[in-house]
């Protein structure tokens, strides 16, 4: 992926860079609101980073500008503010997706990641009623999931939780994610109530069968797919 | 220095205005008291002056003569008649001829400047047509006088001195205007008392409130205990906020204190660690342990960190947090199934009856946090085979929710403290925790201006919450 950064703290853009890069992507660096700006305007990039709090013009100015040129692509803020109604703001303002800090790198990359999936409709084919990962199917419109011809029972929210799972294939999806997508709450559980699910659902599509389809990545969260990264 | 500052009071000055109005009004109404008392005297005089006259005009019973009147003669004697016994009333009278010359009575000739026409006249005593001997007395008065044109061309004029009528008017004159001054003045002196008064409570307050900005926050203001005028209130209103800061900076306190413990402890770890593994030059091998250990360590202090701002946030109150109505029973329904599976998987049966829909004003994610901390310790205090409920209904102007469990539950001395941050009672102190879940749920339910409470479930905990319901329309 294409990245701009857009953070004046040149250390955190700094390490941001290297960890991005290490993981395959590419990445330019602007150190204050206009420069960003004028870069993502410019420039062509399947994501931008911007920090909430920044000289000369601040991300949600930066946003509203952007959005206001007419451009589209995605936009993730990352900011220290991260009261309740900061995000919303964030939102609000054209941000797709929003993170506070500290954050942990795996989750910045694992939304990164869902992001730009869900910019490029190529990748998970979200106007499609049927998704499909190996033999595992599932139907939105019959509200069916079947693995190897073999009809999958799920509660409402298993089946949500799939689907989710199932239009990322392949990608790392945290568990902050989840408890946002298919429950829609924001906020940090003390223990690991969305681990019960995973393993119940992974039960259910995975204990039958030679082949795992859904992994846990150390760490980071989830990944459904044929073939576990590490 | 003291009397500019009580002339500023707003006691003072609208005393000042009332005493000032006051003194106006009065003014007016005694002047006209005054006034109508001049002319009631006046009618009065004129009145037994004109009866004067008629007895001096009447006809004669003894001689009924066919002149229809009485001659001059005749007059002169009655004249002479009243002058005999009336000599000490002051009373004048005087018959000229058309030319003005005296025919009869006491004055010396027709006063100067009393024309002669029908009707009263008023002249004044010094005129000298006054012999100095009829004078009632010597000082400066008015003599009212009735003037008569007789049928043969003589002029009849009956008078009364005004020396003790003006007497009496100067009198009450003087007494209105002492009456004025003295209300003016209690008016005045009303205003002062009141204003200091007023200086008195405020000096009051105002040095209760230099000692609360020097930094003594246990300082409350004065409050009468059974007066509760205005200042009262608003004392009593101040000090309750006073109480709110002082609890809230007690609270800072206190965190100050327990963050340093509890985030030094593994801060200071994690440094360890680190530095130790730079010590260590060829020992290459644990690498990866030593910086799995350190992102497990963060991820603990970062988690205490953001609960901390989480319950800082929810103790900022209402205004800084986005509000809209809620469905608490739905809420606890999703809670409900979002840990049922956690539940099951230690063994315990969650039991959610949330049929009624209950509206409560609230902020969704802050209401999920409090409510899944406090399934959190359920889970975790429960032991195997227990069971939880979750529960609400509606109570009066209230939503009710319990969460009841099997489990160790907390001694009755401790409810209070539990609410704490970072307490963690004996009983826990082995399972994991950073002991801020109540106090988040504490306040969470502060600000949304509801109560909870815990109480015995033989064995086990139960806890009630309450969130004011929003008013139906019906």
């Amino acid at each position: 992926m294409n990245i701009l950064i857009v953070e004046d703290d040149t250390r955190a853009a700094h390490y941001l860079n290297k960890g991005l890069s290490e993981s395959g992507h590419q990445c330019d660096l602007a150190a204050d609101g206009e420069t960003g700006l004028h870069r993502a305007i410019t420039g062509q990039y399947d994501v931008l980073i911007v920090d909430r709090m920044m000289p000369k013009l601040d991300g949600l100015a930066l946003i509203a500008a952007f959005r206001a040129a007419g451009k589209t692509t995605p936009v993730m803020v990352l900011s220290a503010l991260g009261e309740v109604d900061d995000r919303i703001n964030g939102l609000r303002a054209g941000g797709d997706d929003y993170l506070v800090k500290p954050y942990a790198f795996g989750e910045l990359l694992a939304r990164l990641n869902a992001l730009t999936r869900r910019a490029q409709p190529s990748g998970g084919n979200p106007g499609n009623d049927t998704l499909t990962v190996a033999d595992l199917v599932l139907d939105r419109n019959k509200h069916r999931v079947t693995r190897a011809e073999q009809r999958i029972l799920l509660q409402p929210r298993e089946f949500r939780l799939l689907e989710y799972l199932m239009r990322h294939a392949d990608q790392v999806v945290t568990r902050t994610m989840l408890l946002e997508q298919v429950w829609d709450y924001h906020f940090d559980p003390q223990t690991n109530v969305i681990e019960v699910h995973i393993s119940r659902l992974r039960r259910k599509i995975d204990r039958d069968f030679s082949l795992p389809l859904l992994h846990t990545v150390r760490g980071a969260g989830y990944r459904l797919g044929i073939v576990p990264e590490d | 220095m003291r009397l500019p500052r009580l002339f500023r009071t707003t006691v003072f000055r609208l005393s000042l205005m009332y005493a000032l109005a006051f003194s106006i009004l009065t003014a007016v109404v005694l002047g006209f008291v005054f006034v109508s008392t001049q002319n009631y005297l006046t009618d009065r005089i004129t009145e037994t002056l004109q009866t004067d006259l008629a007895t001096l005009l009447e006809p004669d019973a003894d001689a009924a003569e066919s002149k229809g009147g009485r001659d001059t003669h005749d007059l002169i004697d009655r004249i002479k008649e009243i002058q005999h016994f009336d000599r000490t009333r002051g009373g004048i009278v005087a018959l000229s001829d058309p030319a003005g010359k005296i025919l009869a009575g006491n004055l010396l000739h027709w006063p100067q400047t009393v024309a002669r026409t029908d009707g009263t006249a008023r002249f004044d005593i010094n005129d000298s047509a006054i012999p100095p001997a009829l004078r009632q007395r010597s000082d400066d008065f008015d003599v009212l006088a009735l003037v008569h044109a007789l049928p043969n061309g003589n002029w009849l004029l009956v008078g009364q001195q005004l020396a003790d009528e003006e007497d009496l008017s100067e009198y009450i004159g003087s007494l209105f205007i002492l009456a004025l001054f003295l209300i003016t003045l209690i008016g005045l002196l009303g205003g002062v008392v009141m204003g200091r008064a007023a200086l008195k409570q405020i000096d009051q307050i105002r040095n209760a409130a230099q000692k609360i900005a020097r930094g003594d926050l246990t300082e409350r203001l004065p409050v009468h205990p059974k007066r509760r005028n205005e200042f009262d209130e608003i004392a009593i209103e101040l000090n309750l906020t006073l109480d709110r800061i002082n609890a809230l900076m007690k609270g800072m306190r206190e965190v100050t204190d327990n963050v340093a413990h509890d985030l030094r402890s593994p801060l200071n770890r994690l440094r360890t660690r680190l530095e130790v593994a730079l010590l260590d030059h060829r020992q290459l091998l644990p690498c990866q342990n030593i910086l799995n250990e350190s992102v497990e360590d963060l991820q603990g202090i970062l988690s205490t960190f953001n609960t901390l701002l989480s319950i800082s946030q929810a103790e900022a109150g209402i205004q800084r947090i986005p509000f809209s109505p809620q469905d608490l029973s739905a809420l606890c329904r999703d809670m409900g199934e979002l840990y049922e599976a956690s539940a099951e998987e230690e063994g315990l049966g969650l039991l959610t009856d949330c049929p009624t829909p209950l509206r409560v004003l609230g902020n969704r994610d802050l209401l999920a946090q409090a409510l899944s901390n406090l399934l959190d310790n359920a889970i975790k205090y429960t032991p195997r085979g227990g069971r939880i409920t979750l529960s609400t209904v509606k109570l009066d102007a209230w939503a009710e929710l319990r969460l009841c469990d099997t489990g160790i539950g907390i001694p009755q001395d401790q409810y209070t403290h539990v609410f704490q941050r970072f307490v963690r009672l004996d009983t826990a102190r082995n399972l994991p925790g950073n002991g801020l879940g109540l106090a988040q749920v504490l306040a969470t339910i502060t600000a949304h201006r509801g109560e909870i409470h815990l109480s015995d479930h033989h064995p086990g905990l139960c806890v009630q919450i309450l969130l004011p319901l929003i008013p139906t329309e019906q």
